[in-house]
């Protein structure tokens, strides 16, 4: 009996918090109940793209549309970049980056995984795509792409995603994407912000300033 | 926060300023009416907090299984993974990880956990310099204070006061409180901190045992920042954030952020589920007294709690006394009953900072019966020989006294007499129940005379 106790005693001594964690959780013996059904006839929006522009521009998005691609580069050129110099005062010529590869001549390419991430830390403009959209919160699916901190450390963030591709909401997403294989993926809705002083709503907390949608046709 | 008060005593310093209590209760109210707004925009709003509900209770109830799955995925998907039964082990773990590394300086994104274990303080002991990089977070770390609120963690500072801060720590202009200019401040102090840590912890919102991912959620976008600059990246979470499915995911987004602040989803919902190359990722899972919470029948359901902070916004107790009245990381209705699972004496008085109202499990998006469960504490905690032994006296005589005609009648003369005659030796500060109370007007006989004395009022 006693040797019993004894071994008991170092077992536990020697056992791992793992070991002790799961232990711990069976000894409390919880009588299995089972897994909910799906959430049945979730929202769907008459026009779901419109849904989404309006949720996005309730959040402080620019929503745009576009043809092409060529379309999104004349339009950031000849109207939006100006947009954003005036609206933030800077004079000086943008850094611009993409990992668009129709963006080229307009913004530096980044094509190389192995860049390392803080030589982005002055990159004013990023542009890259979303892979859809979501219509009751305007968030954007946006997979890790080349460099992860991407999305976040540009002051401006331009996402290009295909109208058609603008789901209802996040249930159908999940649907969409099941199990995914994305290293890296996030879900993006609008400009980053913060209400922490006195909840007044500040919009370029740590994130970019601004982000505008083109939606493409 | 490390203070002997209890409850009432913290609550009447909060409530010197009647100014700032009359602001805060406000304030939250309307995030409070924010959050209506939006989940009367959905239907189906009751099926999902239902459906929410029903994963969080199976989840709990296989959740060894849940935790082994995880653990396997994340390792198949190179994320290192260490098991800390309670606070102390869970800062050793990250200590070592830090200095294995050589790295003496570490940034943070909100981590209610690492409050819970008092990670800063123990890092700074060991020679770690911790920045907390979510504004409210960083506003309450330079104030030396801890976060009131789960959610708006300087829900009790004044701009003025963050004015004042920041031009302490910050070198901001003496007199400037302008929300924009502190932020943007902020944000270039901060951003000179993402660039230079080599290591970042955060939070875990969601980890999802069939993929071994983790979902951080932030508005601000310091997660992301922290951890996509940092060679090493350390998540820190509790053993009762596994869901089983990602499908689980569309579920709790949707309730998450609509319930905290009244928005349809945070701004970022990033998905952790490698590291990025030449990165380490780790996982921490914590138990530190979950565990003992899930074998308690009465308080298992409070491990549902996906930290919305809903039931503080709408807590008339919270609201008018503050957070830090509750004197532990998580405060307000749910820390009331997470609180005295860790430290049943430290923390007696706080299932007794309630009306019972219900309001909490009203609005709470995963349906814990916050306000039942006040209630069993207060039973468990007066058994357990906790409370205020003069509140039992009282109560005692309270029951022996209403159980019996005579002394009811007694009593009841007795309290008309003194209130009439003697109203002073009750109208002073002695006495509780005059503390923001007007004792009554005595009435001139009590029903029982008057009912005896009917007949001469002309009943026929």
């Amino acid at each position: 009996m006693r040797s019993a106790l004894f071994l008991l005693f170092t077992f536990e001594l020697f056992m791992s918090s793992r070991d002790k964690i799961i232990q711990a959780i069976k000894a409390a013996a919880l009588e299995e109940v089972p897994l909910p059904a799906a959430v049945g006839n979730p929202i769907t929006y008459e026009d779901p793209v419109q849904k989404f522009s309006d949720v996005a521009k309730a959040v402080g998005t620019s929503v745009l549309e576009a043809e092409s691609h060529q379309a999104v580069k004349d339009h950031l050129m000849q109207t939006y970049i100006p947009e954003v110099q005036t609206r933030w005062g800077l004079e000086q010529p943008l850094r611009m980056v993409s990992t668009l590869p129709e963006m080229e001549g307009l913004a530096e390419q980044i094509t190389d995984v192995a860049l390392d991430p803080h030589s982005l830390e002055n990159v004013d403009m990023a542009i890259m795509s979303a892979q859809f959209g979501v219509a009751e919160n305007s968030a954007l699916w946006v997979p890790e792409t080349m460099i992860r901190v991407l999305p976040f450390i540009c002051q401006h963030l331009v996402l290009l995603v295909d109208s058609r591709q603008i789901l209802n909401n996040m249930h159908e997403a999940y649907e969409k994407m099941g199990l995914g294989d994305d290293s890296f993926g996030a879900f993006i809705a609008g400009p980053s912000k913060t209400a922490d002083i006195e909840q007044s709503l500040v919009l370029g907390a740590h994130g970019p300033r601004s982000l505008a949608i083109y939606l493409m046709a | 926060m490390h203070t002997d008060k209890k409850h009432a005593a913290l609550a009447d310093i909060f409530n010197k300023d009647e100014a700032r209590v009359n602001w805060h209760d406000q304030t939250l109210w309307f995030v409070r009416a924010k959050r209506d707004r939006l989940t009367h925009d959905l239907p189906e709003w009751e099926v999902l907090r239902d459906t929410a509900s029903q994963i969080k209770n199976h989840a709990l109830s296989r959740l060894q299984h849940y935790l082994q799955e995880f653990e396997e995925q994340a390792l198949a998907n190179g994320v290192q993974v260490h098991w800390a039964a309670d606070a102390e082990e869970h800062n050793r773990i990250v200590c070592e990880l830090l200095k294995k590394k050589g790295i003496d300086r570490m940034v943070k994104s909100k981590s209610m956990l690492t409050e819970e274990c008092h990670l800063n303080d123990y890092l700074a002991e060991n020679g770690i310099e911790v920045i907390d990089s979510d504004l409210g977070e960083r506003i309450v770390q330079l104030a030396k204070e801890m976060p009131s609120h789960i959610v708006l963690p300087c829900i009790h500072k004044k701009k003025e006061e963050i004015g004042d801060i920041f031009h302490e720590h910050l070198g901001t202009e003496a007199g400037v409180s302008d929300p924009q200019v502190l932020t943007e401040t902020a944000r270039q102090h901060l951003r000179d901190v993402f660039i230079t840590r080599r290591a970042a912890l955060t939070g875990v919102n969601f980890a999802v045992a069939e993929t071994g991912e983790m979902v951080v959620c932030t508005n601000e976008g310091n997660a992301d920042m922290g951890a996509h600059l940092a060679e090493i990246h350390i998540a820190s979470m509790g053993i009762e954030k596994l869901i089983p499915k990602r499908a689980h995911l569309g579920v709790f987004l949707r309730l998450l952020t609509r319930s905290a602040t009244g928005q349809p989803i945070t701004t970022y919902s990033s998905h952790f589920r490698r590291p990025r190359k030449g990165q380490e990722m780790h996982v921490i899972l914590v138990d530190n007294g979950r565990s003992r919470q899930l074998a308690r029948p009465d308080f298992k359901n409070s491990l549902k709690c996906i930290r919305c902070g809903a039931c503080m916004n709408t807590c008339p107790v919270y609201r008018r006394s503050g957070g830090h009245s509750y004197h532990h990381a998580i405060s307000g209705p749910i820390g009331s009953i997470l609180a005295p699972n860790l430290d049943m004496q430290k923390f007696a008085d706080l299932p007794f900072a309630s009306t019972l109202c219900g309001s909490c499990s009203n609005v709470c998006p995963v349906k814990i019966d916050i306000h039942n469960q006040l209630y069993k504490w207060r039973q468990e905690l007066v058994k357990a020989g906790y409370t205020d032994k003069k509140k039992t006296i009282a109560m005692k005589l309270m029951a022996s006294t209403l159980a019996s005609p005579s002394k009811f009648k007694f009593a009841g003369k007795m309290g008309r007499i003194t209130l009439k005659y003697a109203p002073f030796t009750v109208n002073n500060r002695f006495n509780p129940w005059y503390k923001g109370r007007e004792m009554p007007e005595p009435p001139k006989q009590s029903f029982r005379e008057w009912y005896k004395g009917r007949g001469d009022f002309g009943s026929s």
